[in-house]
């Protein structure tokens, strides 16, 4: 496959913000926030105040308002990451971040009218694209907080775009370390990027790497609550997520794969304590949740599993597990996590009480009887023909394809017949109580 | 006797294909939440990268796969000759960042 195919239509600099299809897959995602964001950030170039090295990096406001609108107009809200490495020229030992086209850009945005959720500032700063030190971070981080407060000034900070950093791996502990004492102040969320989770099917369901996430993270989270107690008021988020490495790895599309891990990496990262997780891609790259050089930009079984957690898994996060009785199948291949239930945008039923249940099979052979607490209704998904790699799933045993207008197709649920969930191997399932019941949920 | 082997055979591929299942119960605590997640907690991302930049990236020049975008936002940032000393573990360069456990 040429390069171009890789990314070309889907690179922010290139993408129709007017296509009906990315529209309409976006709207499919919302409440959600779109990240810009990514290692070429940094060298990305606005254009706006006639900055005189808007190169082939060079961002027009015509895509800067096409994006917002695009944003706005289906129901999400925008994290933008802004470029740190803009007036930088180590050989020429110009060191410090020149704040000014960030400074123009916000102005521009304020002028506008365009709302902004979050800015971030540099992405992975500690790579090799970067090599920005604590120290350097930290300032230009002070820097950011002048320029924001400044342009939203007629605002309470509450009211003004975050702030987030820094963008790098949980270990990098004595990073975020560094980050968080020397700029409680400046941030509003502390933000990570994680992609460990290799790049062949069978890493993607092998439990023990879908466990890995949790001591960083967890460390990350103390190093948030004794550090920076109070200020940061989104939190902390899984800002860029993906299921593998790279995105021109492994050469191809591993299809409905991603979907296993994605669904339990959504149930394990709200379990930790992490208030938003940004998956890498919508479009673009391999491991793009939608295919979008087709035509009607086709979903691959992830963004299905996607539409079904945004539409019925809600904020409220249960301590919860499947508790496999002793027999022939590893117990560890049976993941399930409990959220409360959100309401139902489809039939306007109210989630209050009820609580959703994701099921994941990780066995690519062996199926799973599964008890649920009461009346229930279920939503199964699997790959299409068993197949771990297929690049289409069925749900309750219909094959999801859009129709011709690139309309999602109907996913109903099924009933859960006496207690009994039927989960097939590398079965994805959600599962909504009937009743009301449940006194966290009210 | 031919339609008894070929429904043997056949029982018994089903049998291999899907091998004996697992029982389980699902629990949980519902009388209090442990977290809270934002309304838009599973959100999406959008990237730069563009065919230049995948040309680029495989400069042979750069044999740890590295670019500098020097040729893309024509402000170059020369290799330091030695690492960020917060360059504690293995990176892997690219749009994201490995966690080498």
């Amino acid at each position: 496959m040429p390069a171009q195919r890789r990314w070309g239509g889907a690179s922010v600099l290139a993408v129709n913000f007017s296509d009906s299809m990315l529209r309409k897959r976006m709207q499919d995602l919302s409440p959600s926030f779109l990240r810009i964001g990514g290692s070429a950030q940094d060298f990305v170039v606005y254009d706006v105040g006639s900055p005189p090295d808007c190169g082939d990096l060079c961002l027009s406001m015509d895509q800067w308002q096409a994006m917002h609108d695009a944003v706005n107009e289906t129901g999400n809200g925008l994290v933008f990451g802004l470029s740190d490495l803009y007036g930088i020229v180590r050989h020429e030992h110009k060191t410090d971040w020149n704040s000014s086209n960030a400074r123009a850009l916000l102005k521009e945005t304020k002028r506008r009218g365009l709302q902004i959720d979050t800015v971030a500032l540099g992405n992975e700063p500690t790579s090799c694209f970067s090599y920005t030190t604590s120290k350097d971070l930290i300032a230009r981080l002070g820097q950011l907080r002048t320029v924001v407060d400044d342009v939203w000034s007629d605002v309470p900070r509450s009211a003004r775009p975050m702030i987030t950093a820094p963008d790098i791996a949980p270990a990098y502990g004595d990073f975020l370390s560094d980050i968080l004492a020397g700029s409680a102040g400046q941030l509003d969320a502390c933000s990570f990027h994680y992609y460990d989770n290799g790049n062949v099917p069978g890493s993607l369901i092998d439990p023990e790497r879908l466990d890995r996430p949790v001591a960083p993270v967890l460390q990350l989270i103390r190093n948030v609550t004794s550090l920076a107690p109070s200020a940061l008021r989104g939190g902390v988020w899984a800002d860029e997520t993906g299921p593998a490495g790279n995105a021109y790895l492994p050469g191809r599309s591993l299809g409905y794969a991603y979907a296993p891990w994605f669904v339990d990496q959504l149930g394990l990262f709200a379990t930790l304590g992490v208030r938003r997780m940004m998956r890498q891609t919508l479009a673009g790259g391999y491991y793009a949740l939608v295919d979008w050089n087709s035509t009607l930009w086709e979903p691959r079984p992830d963004y299905y599993a996607a539409v079904l957690h945004k539409r019925l898994v809600g904020t409220g996060v249960l301590s919860a597990a499947a508790r496999p009785q002793p027999g022939p199948v590893n117990g560890t291949l049976l993941r399930a996590y409990a959220q409360c239930a959100r309401e139902d945008r489809q039939t306007g039923a109210s989630g209050r009480g009820r609580v959703v249940w994701t099921v994941i099979n990780l066995s690519e052979d062996a199926p799973w009887s599964v008890t649920v607490p009461g009346a229930a209704e279920a939503w199964v998904l699997r790959p299409t023909g068993g197949n771990i790699t297929s690049m289409t799933a069925q749900l309750n045993g219909n094959t999801l394809l859009v129709n011709a207008d690139g309309d999602l197709p109907p996913m109903e649920p099924v009933a859960v017949t006496s207690d009994r969930l039927a989960l097939p191997p590398l079965g994805i399932a959600f599962v909504r109580t009937r009743d009301g019941t449940a006194a966290a949920c009210q | 006797m031919l339609r008894a082997v070929t429904c043997l055979a056949l029982v018994l591929a089903a049998g291999r294909a899907v091998a004996t299942g697992g029982q389980a119960t699902l629990e949980a605590n519902t009388t209090a939440t442990i977290a809270s997640v934002d309304p838009g907690y599973l959100s999406f991302n959008l990237d730069w990268w563009d065919p230049v930049q995948m040309a680029e990236y495989k400069r042979p020049d750069y044999p740890d796969g590295c670019p500098r975008f020097a040729s893309i936002a024509n402000r170059g940032s020369p290799r330091p000759a030695r690492p960020s000393p917060h360059r504690r573990r293995p990176l892997s360069c690219g749009t994201e960042m490995r966690l080498v456990a």
